[in-house]
């Protein structure tokens, strides 16, 4: 199983590590030149993972890859105590 | 006006191809400067981006339809399947951002935390529950049963306890009561009107440093979640 590594912006490889370690999602990087997140949910769709840093943390593109990560049913800020 | 729109289309069908996921990454890269995130497979995909617009009454509108017209073109450019468009979205900037800052996993208590919220012993709680005044868990958990943690503050909030108590809730309560009494009389006063904005927001400063979380101001004040983030984004505070 592959696991999200240095291909990906910090800021994104914190959530993939999250998602995939600690919420049952699947990471690849099988498919073309984009890795892709797999939902724990098999019946949402995958993600495609920026692999270039376009923006800043917490800038349009990550929020908005965040944003379809929610929607996905992952969870994100993570909180745990 | 920035938004982040959402295009989500589905397959009439699902289809059974691989090249899907690539040509989606194509799309995320096509629209790389729409700063968009890109998602799906055979059963359908979607794509949410920003788009600028004016500020008029039907920019939302047309953040939607402008956003899907950048979609369409790179969708095609692609070669990506044109699926029908099964829902849309527009988002004001600060607002999706504010939603973001929350987490979407509930706020769970447990035993310890609820006794704690409530200032009472596990033995009054458990009258509580017994006298099938206090609201059921979300959870019965061999360790402990779960609630939610709005399902706690709205009982709080309508909870007639013995008098004599020191209440985080009842503290909220009174300042839930002036934020109230600003919004009753903005309108009467054009000159003091200014200031009630200002003092509506500190209040809500107040009561989201206090109870922990934006939701619980807003339960506590009785107003959606949408006009505590749009007090908490207002410049002018610290």
């Amino acid at each position: 199983m592959d696991r999200p590594g240095k291909e990906l912006p910090k800021d994104y490889r914190d959530v993939a590590i999250e998602l995939v370690d600690n919420q049952g999602w699947r990471y690849s990087r099988q498919h073309g030149k984009h890795p892709v997140l797999y939902p724990a949910d098999a019946t949402k769709t995958p993600l495609i993972v920026p692999t270039t840093p376009g923006d800043r943390r917490g800038g349009h593109g990550f929020r908005n890859w965040v944003a379809q990560i929610r929607q996905r049913g992952g969870v994100w800020p993570a909180r745990r105590k | 006006m920035e938004w982040s729109v959402l295009v989500e289309t589905r397959a009439p069908e699902p289809v059974d191809d691989d090249r899907v996921l690539e040509q989606l990454g194509d799309l995320a890269d096509a629209l790389a400067h729409f700063e968009a995130a890109v998602g799906g497979d055979g059963r359908g995909w979607d794509v949410r981006l920003i788009v600028r617009t004016g500020d008029g009454l039907h920019a939302a509108t047309e953040a939607v339809e402008a956003g899907y017209e950048a979609v369409l073109a790179s969708a095609k450019s692609v070669g990506l399947p044109i699926w029908p468009v099964i829902r849309t979205e527009a988002v004001e900037q600060n607002i999706f951002h504010a939603q973001l800052e929350i987490s979407n996993l509930p706020d769970f208590l447990g035993t310890t935390e609820v006794t704690e919220l409530l200032g009472v012993s596990r033995q009054r709680l458990h009258q509580l529950r017994a006298s099938g005044r206090f609201p059921d868990p979300a959870y019965e958990m061999a360790a402990t049963p779960l609630w939610i943690r709005s399902t706690i503050d709205t009982f709080l909030a309508g909870w007639d306890r013995s008098p004599g108590r020191p209440n985080l809730i009842k503290w909220s309560q009174g300042l839930a009561a002036d934020w109230w009494a600003y919004e009753e009389h903005k309108n009467d006063d054009a000159s003091k009107g200014r200031q009630y904005p200002h003092q509506q927001d500190t209040i809500v400063h107040e009561l989201v440093r206090r109870l922990g979380a934006p939701e619980h101001a807003a339960t506590v004040i009785g107003i959606p979640i949408d006009q505590v983030l749009e007090s908490l984004a207002r410049p002018g505070l610290s």
